[in-house]
């Protein structure tokens, strides 16, 4: 009911007319990021809001929600009004949510009308320098071997390097020691002080240090290879078939948002994915836009069921859960 | 000579016209916000972050730093008018800073901060010209183990905070301890005493906690004692140090830098215990040691050199190697990947005029707020002066906002609300506060430590022996506990006795 | 110097300082505690909770065995407590529906009354000379994500919704609520 008041309200306040959808935006849009200022994801939230804020004449304003591995953001935004005002632009965690989280007040398959895929950021498999591996088949027998006795790192339960951790192991079908750590950062740190083996963590954290040979690196996550790691080999052609692992970011609305307004949004993302600054940006990043037709409603809402039931197996055999 | 070339494209990177106006404004927009109740230098930059978004990288990131320690001045400023710390290391300048306000003394003890921190800032951004690699190479060499050892060595010396009964000091840091338990276990991700709230899972805040216990628990004291119609300071004793404070605050200033500069490298939060490791210390070697915690000036100079010695040095591992050290740096390091720059060990190399030119404009930065923030110690002083009843209510729509303004979310209020009720029970049975903060910050960090260097030295204690700095420090803990409990065991005794 | 603890104080200090420690330990009973060697998430609170209620016995035995000096509770501010933390909790729960600018002063008006000098000739003008001040340096300078005023300020808001199209917008209000949020700008 104070729901519907709302909505008339808004309809009332901001256009006046029965054709409201037309004329939107003609107020400012909020982009809720489900985590802190200045952090990857947040980076791509301002780097994509730019050029949308010129395409849809309004100001798209990012707010960081931060908290509980981005739910309390998601939540935020699957309970505001579905009128295209209040956004959500989150990454992997909104598939892996639905699996790591027993007890969420909302449902990621179903509370959100995508908008579409932004950018994939690549992930690499990188350890400590003196490891005694020199190539990610001497790694894999390496961990094939020693199993218990190897560390690998990762950013915290819910991670990308947390994923990717799990899929390797239950890839390669063996158990290694975890260490988890509060954010890339100190797992980085430990990395480069040779307090543990491996990291599988994106691009953006790892290229500078592959560069200068502080750590080692062994692969990418992705299908291709990458055009700024260009030697290294993907894991799908090192013998582990399938193994992909991106931290891919998405755009939702909040179920119910009209069409039209869905698909003004689609627009400007899918402009803003063209727009040169944002691809040159994101190339710094290790990353680039995805293609036009993936930054669409239906690509990611397809997007998003597949990596929901990819991970779901992944994350109940790891049994390790979030709450 | 390499360095001087480079000291030299620094200098005119950070004195070009354009980027000294930007490290102007945010050592004044950093002063001006964290010295707003509430809001610490974390706010602060998250708050501002935005606004650096436009400018080109270089300035960009000189006005961050700018930000950083004019909110972090800011912050002490709050600490000693107001005892309201901002932040985990304005908790231990507030212990004597605030009893020197209350004396009457605001202005010597501002003074004695402004110019502690800029000596104790030039001092490490030398060293940070002169050593930042090798030095980030020994930081590396820290491990689980050796931060665990050092995390039990800032607790015991967090007993030396409290001036009153020992045992309450060490029961306030168990109490700090369970509650930075509160939020997701970080090994398995179990929620421990959120009872079901997702709001906790990342644990409580900080910035609620300590306004509620600081902020709103002393508004209640003082509401209680409430007799006269009273402004906070009834006389302001001189403004400038004189020549007797001077003497004093010398050794403290220099022994605080050494300690702050050391400790700032280690990126697992060495910066946060410097400000209260110097504090025990001098509370230790002072000849006015029964003065701490009564307001002892050497209480407000060592920790602020410190502090602010720490606050420069912990960019090390953040320019060198990429390495958040702090929630500040993480917020540097997402600032420095939207202007394009990638953090890690390239940047000396591949951006000569962003690293100097950031060195050099935090040794400006310093200096400008020496020279902003001493003319203006009058005017803090007379803010003293407005009769409490005006004052506190500002200062209570300040910390509601400052709590907000953390995760933009109320959640942080309701905290800060409990915690007010909390803090103030606390005084009046006669806890003090500032033990609870740090147990509240070492203890997560400690738990996660001792379980890392668990698992992997694969369930062997043996680690913490050795490991010969591990062992080190743990030797330095055992002979710190020596210290502070003998005494009060013998004084204890005889007390006994007497009666 | 003989006054270091005073009886019926620190008994009562003692009997909270039990007390908490039973709440966390009882709280977190059902976390694993683990070995040790391997420890799970329920070790540390159950360490610390052990330590926590030994502590408060020792305080409790030292208090009791100590010769009683003073009561040193002093008088209970119920009307300060109340009013504070009444009204910081007001504060959570209104911010957003009413927006900062009002939320302010009431919270303002409201802390003010616990000191007994409040006047209202004082009050109310710090009351909206900080709410002004606040509105203009968190929403104009540092934008943060709030309104001035809040949707709960709107007409439209409360009037049924088949009335809608002929209320009466305030135009005003609505303009400056959206011009405050206009000026968190993404650059």
């Amino acid at each position: 009911m104070r729901r519907l008041t709302l909505i008339a309200a808004a309809l009332a306040l901001f256009s006046g007319t029965a054709a409201a959808q037309s004329d939107y935006p003609t107020r400012p849009i909020t982009v809720i990021v489900p985590f802190t200022a200045g952090g990857p994801t947040d980076t791509v939230a301002r780097l994509v809001a730019e050029p949308m804020t010129r395409a849809l004449g309004q100001q798209v304003i990012i707010e960081n929600v931060g908290g509980a591995g981005g739910t309390l953001g998601a939540r935020r935004v699957a309970t505001a009004d579905p009128d295209g005002y209040t956004l959500l632009l989150h990454h992997i965690g909104q598939a892996t949510s639905a699996s790591l989280y027993r007890k969420l007040s909302y449902s990621p398959a179903k509370d959100f009308a995508g908008i579409g895929l932004i950018t994939d950021v690549p992930m690499t498999i990188i350890s400590r320098a003196d490891f005694p591996a020199t190539s990610i088949k001497e790694l894999i027998e390496t961990i094939k071997t020693k199993k218990q006795d190897i560390t690998l790192a990762n950013a915290g339960v819910g991670a990308v390097s947390h994923l990717c951790g799990m899929l390797l192991q239950s890839a390669l079908g063996v158990q290694v020691t975890t260490v988890p750590y509060k954010g890339t950062g100190p797992a980085m740190t430990d990395i480069l002080g040779s307090q543990v083996d491996i990291l599988c963590d994106q691009t953006t954290n790892t290229t500078g240090h592959i560069g200068t040979g502080k750590v080692k690196a062994f692969a990418v996550t992705t299908k291709e290879r990458l055009k700024t790691l260009p030697n290294l080999p993907t894991m799908d052609e090192s013998g582990v078939k399938g193994f992909e692992v991106v931290a891919w970011h998405g755009l939702y609305a909040p179920k119910g948002t009209p069409k039209p307004i869905v698909d003004k949004l689609a627009a400007a993302l899918q402009g803003a994915l063209k727009d040169e600054k944002v691809i040159a940006r994101l190339a710094d990043l290790g990353a680039e836009p995805v293609s036009q037709e993936a930054a669409t409603p239906a690509a990611l809402d397809k997007y998003l069921a597949d990596e929901i039931a990819k991970w779901k197996p992944v994350i109940e055999s790891a049994g390790v859960y979030a709450d | 000579m390499e360095l001087l070339g480079d000291l030299g494209l620094g200098f005119a990177t950070a004195l070009s016209p354009y980027n000294l106006l930007y490290c102007f404004i945010g050592v004044l927009l950093g002063t001006a916000v964290g010295v707003l109740p509430g809001l610490g230098p974390v706010a602060t930059i998250a708050m501002l972050l935005p606004i650096t978004f436009g400018l080109p990288p270089v300035s960009a990131l000189i006005m961050l730093a700018g930000i950083y320690y004019g909110a972090q001045y800011g912050g002490s400023t709050t600490a000693i008018l107001i005892n309201l710390p901002g932040e985990s290391s304005s908790v231990v300048t507030a212990i004597d800073g605030y009893q020197m306000a209350k004396q009457g003394r605001a202005g010597p003890a501002l003074a004695t901060a402004a110019l502690g921190s800029f000596f104790a800032g030039t001092v490490a951004t030398f060293l940070l010209v002169l050593a930042a690699p090798p030095l980030a190479e020994v930081a590396l060499k820290f491990g689980p183990a050796e931060y665990f050892s050092l995390m039990v060595l800032g607790l015991v010396a967090s007993v030396a905070l409290a001036s009153g009964s020992l045992l309450k000091a060490f029961t306030m840091i168990v109490l700090g301890l369970l509650l930075g338990l509160v939020g997701s276990d970080v090994e398995t991700g179990t929620q421990r005493f959120t009872f079901d709230m997702p709001e906790l899972a990342d644990g409580l805040n900080f910035v609620a906690l300590s306004m509620g216990v600081f902020g709103l628990g002393e508004i209640l004291r003082n509401l209680e004692h409430e007799h006269s119609r009273s402004v906070m300071v009834k006389h302001v004793s001189g403004l400038m140090l004189s020549k007797a404070d001077f003497k004093r605050i010398i050794g403290p200033v220099l022994r605080g830098t050494g300690l702050g500069s050391v400790l700032g490298i280690l990126p697992g939060g060495g910066a946060m215990l410097a400000s209260f490791a110097a504090y025990t210390m001098e509370k230790k070697i002072s000849p006015n040691r029964a003065q701490f915690g009564k307001g002892a000036i050497e209480g407000v100079a060592a920790p602020e050199s410190a502090n602010n010695a720490g606050a420069q040095t912990s960019f090390i591992p953040m320019l060198t190697l990429g390495i958040p050290s702090n929630p500040v740096m993480a917020l540097m390091i997402g600032a420095m990947i939207i202007q394009g720059i990638t953090p890690g060990p390239n940047v000396v190399t591949d951006e000569p005029e962003l690293f100097w030119g950031m060195i050099v404009s935090m040794w400006i930065g310093n200096l400008m707020l020496v020279l902003l923030n001493l003319p203006l110690i009058g005017l803090w002083v007379r803010m003293l002066t407005i009769p409490y009843h005006l004052l506190f209510p500002a200062i209570i729509a300040f910390c509601c906002i400052g709590a907000f303004s953390v995760n933009n979310s109320v959640f942080d209020v309701f905290i800060m609300a409990v915690f007010g009720v909390v803090g103030y029970t606390l005084i009046k049975l006669d806890f003090e506060p500032a033990p609870l903060l740090l147990g509240f910050v070492l203890g997560p960090m400690l738990e996660e430590n001792l379980r890392r260097a668990m698992l992997l030295s694969r369930g062997s204690p043996m680690v913490f022996i050795t490991h010969p700095l591990s062992l080190g420090l743990l030797l330095v803990a055992a002979a710190l506990l020596l210290i502070v409990v003998l005494p009060s065991v013998r004084s204890k005794r005889e007390e006994a006795f007497s009666e | 110097m003989a006054a270091m603890m005073e009886k019926p104080r620190d008994v009562v200090s003692g009997v909270v300082v039990m007390a908490i420690g039973a709440g966390f330990l009882l709280n977190g009973l059902e976390l694993e505690r683990g070995s040790s060697f391997r420890m799970g998430p329920g070790y540390f609170p159950t360490v610390l909770s052990v330590l926590m209620i030994g502590l408060g016995m020792l305080i409790t035995i030292l208090a009791i065995r100590k010769p009683a000096t003073d009561s040193g509770f002093g008088g209970l501010p119920w009307k300060g407590l109340a009013l504070i933390i009444g009204a910081t909790v007001l504060f959570g729960f209104t911010l957003r529906g009413l927006g900062l600018a009002p939320v302010l002063a009431i919270t303002v008006l409201a802390t003010a009354w616990a000191s007994r000098y409040a006047t209202l000739r004082a009050s109310v003008p710090l009351a909206l000379g900080l709410a002004a001040f606040c509105a203009f340096l968190f929403i104009k300078l540092l934008g943060l994500p709030l309104p001035l005023t809040g949707p709960w300020l709107t007409a439209s808001y409360w009037s049924p919704p088949e009335t809608t199209s002929s209320v009466t917008v305030p135009v005003e209000e609505a303009a400056t609520s959206s011009d405050a949020t206009r000026a968190v700008a993404t650059r």
